[in-house]
């Protein structure tokens, strides 16, 4: 008997939006975001957010409330201290 | 503190995540806070945690939103595509726009949040609706840059048609090359609590991490 998930129709098209580059992944609803987010980048530098809400590797695009067409944006974890004055 | 500190990183574990905040961080992220190296979103963020957790349990702040530091983003997305429509219209920006009518409607009266200008520096930003005021705090003493004032002027402006006026946020002056993460939350916390939280002698910005590490280290004990 397959453990696979159950696969929940329709899939959704989710963009993930990196400083306005866009990809646009097809996902289902209950997939774990740790595969959708292994799609985008293989480095696991990036922290994925939507509405401003970080998304764990372990919820899914269901839990979360993400609809079809949402965005995901990426980024990079940013530090500071000296304001490098251009 | 610093035995105290020691007692409690001794009661952690190696591995895994820290609990008890709105993103799951790896335990060694902890370290930064006993060092001189740069804060990065990951400790902003659990600043602002514990701050909006203090705010929900101090009845005269349930007025203020903190907003954490994606925040900043959909305001500067809304404004580099201002004359599309699409900041009213995309479902992209329904948080900053709900946000945003919020504190136009009177249902919260100040919102604060942290900026990181160039990828190398945090500021404090609060939004005063009920005074019309944009305070902005910087620990170098800069003054605002003209594109972060001209984003804000332009928010503010759309949710509720006024011009609001700039001021300076109180905030400890910087004398070191890494304690701006720490100062720009520590005005941002000052002005919404000014009793809980002092301004900083910028003498004690190291004893100070260490307080916050010791209130991150105790938050995540509770959760496990």
């Amino acid at each position: 008997m397959s453990e696979e998930p159950e696969d929940i129709k329709p899939k959704l098209n989710l963009v993930i939006n990196y400083e306005g580059q866009h990809i646009t992944v097809k996902v289902k609803a209950n997939m774990p975001f740790k595969k959708i987010f292994e799609a985008a980048e293989v480095s696991g530098t990036f922290k994925f957010a939507h509405e401003g809400k970080r998304l764990n590797s372990a919820d899914t695009p269901a839990q979360m409330g993400l609809e079809d067409g949402d965005m995901i944006d990426a980024h990079l974890e940013q530090v500071g201290c000296f304001h490098l004055v251009s | 503190l610093i035995e105290e500190v020691y007692n409690a990183l001794s009661s952690l574990p190696w591995s895994g995540d820290i609990r008890g905040f709105d993103s799951p961080e790896p335990i060694y992220k902890l370290a930064t806070y006993a060092t001189c190296h740069w804060l990065s979103t990951v400790h902003e963020d659990q600043m602002l945690d514990l701050l909006r957790r203090q705010l929900c349990l101090t009845p005269s702040a349930h007025r203020v939103e903190i907003q954490n530091m994606g925040f900043q983003k959909f305001i500067q997305e809304g404004y580099t595509h201002r004359n599309s429509g699409e900041y009213e219209e995309s479902r992209y920006f329904r948080v900053a726009c709900g946000v945003g009518q919020a504190l136009a409607s009177c249902q919260r009266d100040v919102l604060g949040f942290l900026v990181n200008l160039n990828a190398s520096h945090w500021v404090a930003v609060v939004m005063n609706f009920r005074e019309g005021e944009i305070l902005y705090g910087d620990s170098l003493g800069e003054p605002i840059p003209g594109d972060l004032a001209a984003m804000l002027d332009w928010w503010t402006n759309g949710h509720t048609g006024l011009t609001f006026v700039h001021k300076l946020l109180p905030i400890t002056r910087q004398h070191d090359g890494f304690s701006c993460g720490l100062l720009s939350f520590n005005a941002l916390a000052h002005y919404v609590l000014p009793e809980e939280y002092l301004l900083i002698d910028s003498s004690a910005v190291d004893d100070e991490q260490l307080n916050v590490m010791m209130r991150v280290i105790k938050q995540h004990s509770q959760q496990v």
